[in-house]
């Protein structure tokens, strides 16, 4: 195969497997968080905070194959 | 490709507008030093009009100040210390905060040099802001921990006191276990910095080229289309210069708590 082809392969397979983790992740904290404001809807305005910065940190590793995959396509 | 026919280049290094004794400046460091010139004109023009009634600015400013003091203060335990860091956590803040919103600005973000490359370009897309922010705030808490007791953490760190515990030969497998999660944290250090710089250098990156890729992709995709990609890489600014503070607290109170007594 030549360069160009398998360089555009990989930036793709790069980001499409590596947002399958995450994705999953913060499904399971909006679960949660949603489960937890249920419970306590005082306490929903902090849990949402809460929660996003939690989504934040969970993101972490799709953006880092993101960053791979932007390295393969541009650099 | 006939989609995309007319992107400007796309580069993740940001290219050099002039050079100055040697030294090659880039356009994310123009824009840096106009982020600074912003925040600076933005702290006198807050104190000028603040006083025992809160202008509004001045309410806003204030509710910053006590949500980054509420949360450092659960983590380093008195008000005192906590009050110590408060400074470096809300520069950070206030420096990622609008590093990642100067994209907003209409005009000054499409000005072109003459070899095509942007005047301004958003300073954390640059990865060598974010490699220093992530390296400082590291190379910092390894300091304030080897300020209060060197030769702990530095035990703590490698973790080489296990040898002079050897007993028996059972112990020696202990010791290598020891040794093993040593090097582990050493590399757990690195990971630090990468994870750190590489989270706020992705997101910004990537809100960056969506909102250019959508703009070019045709001439029906420029006009209306690109804002809710514009209101998502805003979003993500605001909770990624929340989130680089926390984590540095964190990262700061937990090497402090480890060489404690």
């Amino acid at each position: 195969m030549e360069l160009e082809a398998v360089r555009l392969l990989a930036a793709a397979i790069s980001i499409g497997l590596g947002a399958i983790g995450p994705g999953i992740g913060e499904g399971i904290i909006g679960g949660k968080a949603m489960e937890a404001m249920g419970r306590n809807p005082e306490a929903s305005s902090d849990l949402f905070s809460k929660m996003i910065v939690a989504m934040a940190i969970c993101e972490s590793t799709a953006i880092y194959s993101l960053i791979i995959s932007f390295i393969i396509l541009f650099a | 490709m006939y989609l995309l026919s007319s992107i400007p280049p796309i580069s993740i290094k940001a290219s050099p507008v002039f050079e100055i004794f040697g030294l090659s400046i880039t356009n994310s460091m123009l824009t840096l030093f106009l982020v600074n010139i912003i925040l600076l004109a933005l702290a006198l023009f807050i104190k000028k009009g603040s006083g025992l009634i809160p202008s509004r600015l001045q309410v806003i400013t204030e509710s910053i100040f006590g949500f980054f003091n509420s949360s450092l203060e659960p983590a380093f335990g008195d008000k005192e210390t906590a009050r110590k860091f408060l400074p470096l956590i809300m520069t950070l803040f206030l420096v990622i905060f609008f590093a990642n919103q100067i994209s907003l600005l209409p005009i000054l973000m499409d000005l072109k040099l003459g070899s095509g490359a942007n005047l301004f370009r958003v300073p954390t897309s640059d990865f060598s802001l974010t490699i220093a922010l992530a390296l400082i705030v590291v190379v910092l808490s390894h300091l304030i921990a080897l300020r209060i007791a060197p030769v702990k953490h530095v035990l703590n760190m490698t973790k080489i006191g296990e040898i002079l515990k050897v007993r028996s030969v059972k112990d020696l497998t202990n010791l290598f276990l020891e040794l093993f999660l040593g090097v582990l944290d050493l590399i757990g250090e690195v990971a630090k910095i990468v994870s750190l710089s590489a989270r706020l250098f992705g997101n910004v990156l990537a809100g960056e080229l969506m909102v250019l890729i959508i703009t070019y992709l045709g001439v029906y995709t420029a006009y209306f289309i690109p804002i809710p990609f514009i209101f998502l890489s805003a979003f993500s600014g605001v909770v990624q210069a929340i989130i680089f503070p926390m984590l540095t607290i964190q990262y700061i109170a937990g090497m402090r708590a480890s060489v404690k007594n």
